[in-house]
């Protein structure tokens, strides 16, 4: 049997974590969330006190 | 939160900079009050070129509930800028080199502007940003910037502006002039790196 190589591994982790994106998005999808990150936050707050300097 | 609108109008008829810095992440009092946010501005302000970097006074301006403002309307210095307890930093001023041609200050001697022509210098030009980034590492020095800091520098009212030395005996090999309205410098940097390099990276944004 031939032994996969390294890349072909990293191409079997990368499909591994693309499953558990879809299935996170298609769990967000369902329960009807909106994905917030830390920076948006942050850029909000920024935005909002500069107005229309 | 009200705008010097006046000022604001002022400075943009004519070719203007709009510099913005603030770190990544909002604290709200990264300062503990506006009295502290005018000693932080005065410590960090810089000159380079005869010209604090920015005009702060010794008395605040303006002051909101939690920024300080300052300004200045004089003849070719027309500027306004708020710093608030965030470390948010941001300035708006006229290009110098549009008022000086208003207020007559060209000595015939050194340089003679074309009629209707625009001009950027570039001495000038590279002052304002080294004392931009020089400014920006002073408020990050402070702890103000932690632990990233982004800045963006805005040249507006650009298209056609002619870029020159303003000097004689200095030429740039050919005419050089900018295509559009606006350009915009910027760069995202950590703070050790803005402390420890300021002049490289002022180099690098121009």
């Amino acid at each position: 049997m031939e032994l996969p190589s390294q890349i072909d591994l990293r191409e079997i982790l990368d499909l591994a974590v693309a499953k558990r994106i879809r299935g996170f998005y298609s769990q967000i999808e369902r329960v009807g969330a909106h994905l917030v990150f830390a920076g948006d936050r942050d850029t909000a707050a920024f935005d909002e006190q500069l107005g229309e300097l | 939160m009200e705008i010097p609108a006046e000022l604001l109008q002022q400075i943009h008829k004519s070719g203007y900079l709009r510099v913005h810095i603030r770190p990544t992440e909002f604290h709200k009092a990264r300062l503990r009050d506006t009295t502290h946010c005018h000693s932080v501005i005065l410590q960090a302000a810089v000159a380079t070129n005869g010209w604090q970097y920015p005009i702060v006074m010794d008395t605040v301006d303006e002051r909101g509930p939690d920024w300080i403002a300052g300004k200045a309307t004089l003849d070719y210095l027309i500027e306004y800028w708020r710093f608030f307890q965030s470390g948010q930093f941001v300035h708006h001023l006229a290009l110098r080199e549009d008022h000086w041609g208003r207020l007559g200050l060209y000595h015939p001697q050194f340089f003679v502007p074309a009629k209707d022509r625009k001009y950027l210098s570039v001495t000038q030009a590279i002052s304002t940003v080294t004392d931009v980034i020089e400014f920006g590492a002073r408020l990050a020095y402070r702890g103000v910037l932690a632990p990233r800091a982004l800045v963006s520098i805005e040249f507006h009212g650009m298209a056609g502006r002619e870029l020159t030395y303003m000097t004689p005996g200095r030429r740039l090999p050919d005419s050089f002039w900018f295509q559009d309205e606006s350009v915009r410098l910027e760069g995202s940097y950590k703070i050790e790196e803005l402390i420890g390099r300021p002049r490289d990276i002022a180099i690098q944004l121009f």
